[in-house]
């Protein structure tokens, strides 16, 4: 009970409490209702104001989308690029987050700054650079640019989650694995890895999600021929035209998988790990 | 010497993929040529500050950047406190809902907020039920790009700054209280000062994030004046003058840098073990 200095009186902590939580669930959950609602409105009678709801609901926008290619072209695109980047973003942060969470390294500082310089970095600046490169590698408008272009901007925040959790680890575990004789691949597939699983999920997760959302160095690398659900969400929204309840349907379409994440994800995220991998360089 | 060459790999692939283009691209702004040859001269970035539409986007870009640093702040820091010093369902349901934002894109964000705030948007009709005439226009302008950056990284911030107020002990709050110090004391005397490693890495990082930010203000965003990166991008694909888009772009990578100084001050100073 004494946790509650902030709030005196049993009245005014329900206040506030409620006011929290209203303003929370507007703020946060109404703008997406109002999404599902413009992906359902019926075309012929539209939805104007001043209609809180609109006056009839059908599926034509999805079946109208659902039957343009480009939809499920770009749904299959995004869920090849996001895993390979996540498994790439995970082979390269192990090692690094190893290194950096539990070797004393003399380099370090310089290190972590390096890995902090693709967030620093406005994404401009990465894509004129990168572009006229990768034009260069023959990487431009190819599925394995986008990947790269991809791992390398989320490959930080894999690295800081993953060393983290390695310097979470407690020393006497790997000593008592070399005690017993461990050599450096058992001990690493069989201590380590399964020690640091949480943060690699949440790390990988975030990953993910971040491949799944990514979209300026998606559009300037892999237009017109790579399209992921961002990208075409784009074309709806702020290129040609505002197609709102075409665009609905994308977000939709993006936001299902994104919300069944998260509910894989809400025991990880409670450990803090991704919260952590934020506090470190 | 293994420790380093474990770290070779993401080490090569963020030295060539990151630091080598965008030094080029810079070094690119430098060049000039001049009768027949290639000088390096700084004639771009004069041109660039010269143009009253940049300077007034340079300005714009603080400010906006600033408010929204400032206001996701404020709210960050009282759902922090709040899920961190009370108890119950309410908390609980709040610990679960704050972190939506972050898994939802930014193009969606920006969607929904702008069916949401639109001048005949949800939030104008709503009002409009109620008798509200007349509501300001609170998208396609500063305020649009302020709520709905503050949207978007209300869970980033809240998770730092969270993960910072675990790390007080119980104790001293309860020691402060002891003595005779209310809630606002003991917040301004024990638990902001004991949490300004957090406060200092959220906040950098938030301006960086936010500096940085394209699709929300090209999305949320008036036409003039408009935020730096997208301002970046109508000269580098719709003006086709690159050079004074990398330019720009060089001058927003200085701020950033010097909020990024900020944070790595920030994490070392936690590091000697100040905290």
């Amino acid at each position: 009970m004494n946790r509650s200095w902030i709030m005196r009186g049993a009245p005014g902590r329900w206040m506030l409490a409620l006011g929290f939580f209203t303003v929370a669930s507007v703020v946060l959950i109404i703008p997406l209702i109002v999404g599902v609602l413009w992906s359902l409105v019926d075309p012929d009678a539209g939805w104007f104001p001043p209609a809180i709801v609109p006056p009839s609901l059908s599926l034509a926008n999805w079946r109208a989308m659902l039957a343009v290619p480009e939809i499920g072209q770009a749904f299959a695109m995004s869920f090849l690029i996001a895993p390979i980047v996540t498994a790439l973003c995970a082979a390269l942060a192990l090692p690094t987050g190893y290194a950096l969470g539990r070797r004393q390294l003399r380099a370090r500082r310089t290190i972590e700054l390096l890995v902090l310089a693709p967030i620093i970095l406005p994404g401009i600046v990465l894509a004129t650079g990168l572009g006229s490169m990768f034009i260069r590698l023959g990487l431009s408008h190819t599925v394995a640019g986008v990947v790269l272009v991809q791992t390398v901007v989320l490959l930080p925040f894999m690295i800081r989650i993953v060393a983290a959790t390695f310097e979470g680890v407690p020393q006497d575990l790997i000593d008592a694995a070399r005690n017993l004789g461990a050599s450096p691949w058992p001990l690493a597939r069989d201590v380590l890895i399964p020690l640091v699983r949480p943060g690699l999920f949440a790390g990988g997760l975030f990953t993910f999600i971040g491949s799944l959302e990514e979209f300026v160095l998606t559009f300037i690398v892999g237009m017109p021929y790579v399209q992921t659900l961002p990208v075409l969400l784009w074309a709806y929204l702020g290129g040609r035209s505002s197609i709102f309840t075409y665009a609905a349907v994308v977000t939709m379409v993006l936001l299902v998988p994104t919300i069944i994440l998260m509910f894989v994800a809400e025991r990880t995220l409670k450990q803090e790990y991704l919260a952590a991998g934020f506090g470190k360089v | 010497m293994t420790g380093l060459a474990l770290v070779l790999p993401p080490f090569f692939l963020l030295v060539f993929f990151i630091l080598v283009p965008a030094a080029e691209a810079v070094l690119d702004t430098l060049r000039v040529e001049r009768g027949g040859q290639i000088v390096y001269s700084l004639v771009r970035y004069a041109e660039m500050l010269r143009t009253i539409s940049l300077r007034r986007s340079v300005v714009f870009t603080i400010l906006v950047t600033l408010a929204s640093v400032g206001v996701t702040f404020a709210l960050a820091y009282a759902l922090a406190l709040y899920l961190r010093f009370s108890k119950g369902w309410v908390s609980t349901l709040l610990g679960a809902l704050f972190i939506i934002p972050l898994f939802i894109p930014t193009v969606i964000a920006s969607f929904a907020m702008v069916t949401f705030l639109e001048h005949h948007g949800y939030v104008a009709t709503l009002l409009h039920t109620i008798g509200v005439e007349d509501t300001p226009s609170l998208v396609f302008n500063a305020t649009g790009i302020v709520l709905t950056e503050v949207w978007a990284s209300i869970p980033f911030a809240t998770l730092v700054l969270l993960a910072g107020l675990q790390g007080i002990d119980d104790a001293l709050i309860d020691s402060a209280r002891d003595v005779g110090a209310g809630a606002l004391r003991t917040f301004l005397a024990v638990v902001l000062p004991l949490n300004t490693v957090a406060t200092v890495i959220t906040m950098s990082l938030l301006f960086i994030g936010i500096l940085g930010s394209f699709t929300i203000p090209y999305l949320v965003g008036g036409n003039a004046p408009q935020m730096m990166s997208v301002v970046m991008t109508n000269y580098f694909t719709n003006y086709l003058r690159p050079d004074i888009s990398v330019a720009l772009a060089a001058l927003s990578f200085v701020i950033a840098a010097l909020a990024g100084a900020a944070y790595v001050g920030g994490v070392s100073h936690r590091e000697r073990g100040a905290v």
